[in-house]
Order: C-alpha cells, then structure tokens, then sequence
C-alpha cells in the first residue's frame, strides 16, 4: 500500500514537505509506527516530534486524510492504502 | 454621520460593503496585540479602512533586527517605543480614526483591563503563553479572537468566536516549544493581510469566516492548505462554555 505523509514548517527543513512510504500490502500499521518509520533516518528532526519515551509530543498536530487525530490516540489509528497524513508543529512567531 | 472626507477616502470600499458597512467599521473598536511582524500590517490595514478605535499594545522598543519586517517602523524609529512609532505611522495614515496606545507587556493580570470594551482582539503575538491569555479573555469577554502565528516562509490563521467555534486550546492544547523563530517579513504580511480581512469581514458581516478553519500558508510550496477542526469537550478554556450549552 501507499501512504503519503506531509512534513509543516520546522519539520519541513528535516523531513521535506512530503515523503511516499511503500508498505508491504499484507501489513497494516498504525500512524505512529509509520510516523516513526519515515522520520527514524534523521534523529535530530526526529527529536522534535517525538519524546524520549518514543510518544508524539503534545503540541504535534497529526490529521489523517484531513481529519484530526489527537497524539494520545495515534496508537490506535490505522493507517490504510491511499491515506494522507499531516504532520505539523502550530508556528508561533508573530 | 460622515465627513465628506471620510466618504472620499472610503469611497471604493463603499462600493463593496455600502455606507452602512462603513459605519460598523467607524463604530468598532479593535484591540491589537502586539505592534512587530503581524501587528504593523495588521494595524496599518486597519487604519485605512477605517477601524474607528485601534487599540495598539506593545511594550518592545524599535530594534534594527526588527526592520525586516515590522512595516510600522522606520530606520528613524531605532531607539523610540513601538507604540509611540506605532501612533505617528497610524495618525498620518489615516486622521480619520483614533489610536490608543498602551506601553505595557499584555500579562494575566492586566489583559483583561487593556481589552476593556473592544470588539475583537487581533493576534499579533510571538508567543502561545499570551495567546492563550488572550483566547481566554475573548471567552470571557464573548468577543472574537482573530489568531496568526508565523515562522519562516508558513503561516496559520483562524477566527475564534467563543460559543460558537473552538477556541484556540482546542486547536493547539499545548504551546510548541520556545524558540528565535526565522522570519521573512512577507510571511507575517501575508498571515496579517488574513487576519485583517477576517476582521474587516467580522464587523461588516460580509463573507465566510474562518470558523473552526485553520488556514495554512507555505511560502515554501506556495501552497495553502486547509484543516477543519472542533470543540474539545475537555478544553480547559471553553469546555465550561460548552457544557453550559
């Protein structure tokens, strides 16, 4: 299956605006893992989305096909052919 | 009910919005949060379409590293409050209005007085810890909160009228890390120019607003993007306001 996930302001300079992930069409895999796939090649952009723990940080905002999913619930959300996933810190200058 | 000054100067957004429109723009009063990157465009466009009272607050001296994209200062202004830089651009700009300044740093004890009886507060912050200040008084308040935050070349804006959209907890629960954020000043032109537009719509009661919309600017892609959103239930500002529906 086919996945794109689509990188927003600082995590855009780290992962650029949008990464295609093949995935084998037998498995399924939620959005964390797969957010944890594609950001693992760079550990220091990696560290912004992630916490030690290995757990979205709070203030990432994730959308599935447009639709928002709250970080605590990432585990549980299944990732499916064709999905577009969002990923973004809020900017906050002014 | 207006001068023939002010029906020349207003004469071709007359033609969009009607005299009336006019009015409700010369009756309003709009607090603007900051005079920096959003604040100058923000405040200037404002001020020459007619916002009767612009409230400015600021507490920042001019700075040079600011002049790449603070618009209400000039090179001359070095050294001079923002707010005092920020009334002389907005007077020659249009004498038509008033502008109030307040030299002051907008903290929990004191947001609510600088609002005061405003009709809308604009968002020129560079920091989520006084946006959610603010998000909170326009709760109080039930006045809208027009947001805008801005790094680099991306932008984001949104409209937040308490009762009736999600707040602006609702959409970021959590602040995203402190930083010195990079800054182009069109970015900050460009998120300004929609939160003015959104204000100017507000109080004529023209368009569609933002409503439960966050806007998305990527300078970088030139691509604007679109992601709805809705009341958190649990929200630790409005979730109150929610259960007493």
């Amino acid at each position: 299956m086919r996945i794109k996930i689509k990188f927003y302001a600082r995590f855009q300079e780290y992962f650029g605006s949008e990464i295609i992930k093949e995935i084998d069409n037998n498995s399924s895999d939620t959005l964390k893992n797969i957010a944890k796939s594609v950001t693992e090649d760079n550990p220091e952009g990696q560290a912004f989305i992630f916490d030690d723990a290995g757990n979205f940080y709070d203030y990432v905002i994730l959308m599935k096909n447009g639709e928002r999913i709250y970080s605590d619930n990432a585990d549980e959300i299944f990732v499916e052919d064709g999905d577009e996933i969002r990923i973004f810190p809020p900017v906050s200058g002014g | 009910m207006f001068s023939k000054q002010e029906l020349d100067r207003y004469k071709r957004q007359i033609l969009s919005f009607g005299e009336e429109g006019q009015k409700k723009l010369k009756d309003a009063k709009i607090f603007v949060a900051g005079a920096g990157g959003l604040g100058s465009p923000i405040s200037i466009y404002l001020a020459v379409a007619g916002v009767g009272t612009l409230v400015v607050a600021d507490k920042d001296v001019v700075e040079l590293t600011n002049l790449n994209r603070q618009i209400l200062h000039y090179n001359r202004d070095i050294g001079k409050k923002k707010t005092e830089s920020a009334e002389e651009k907005l007077n020659a700009l249009n004498p038509d209005i008033r502008v109030e300044v307040l030299d002051v740093t907008i903290d929990e004890s004191n947001v609510s007085e600088l609002v005061g009886d405003s009709s809308g507060i604009v968002d020129g912050m560079d920091n989520f810890p006084t946006r959610y200040l603010l998000n909170d008084v326009a709760i109080e308040k039930n006045i809208p909160l027009f947001h805008g935050a801005i790094r680099g070349f991306h932008g984001q804006a949104t409209t937040i009228i308490p009762g009736k959209t999600a707040c602006l907890r609702c959409l970021f629960p959590k602040a995203p890390p402190v930083e010195v954020f990079p800054v182009v000043g069109v970015t900050p032109g460009l998120i300004g120019m929609v939160q003015a537009t959104e204000v100017i719509k507000y109080i004529t009661g023209e368009g569609e607003l933002l409503k439960n919309r966050l806007f998305i600017w990527d300078g970088m892609q030139a691509r604007t993007e679109e992601i709805q959103f809705a009341k958190n239930p649990a929200c630790v500002s409005c979730g109150n306001l929610m259960n007493k529906e």
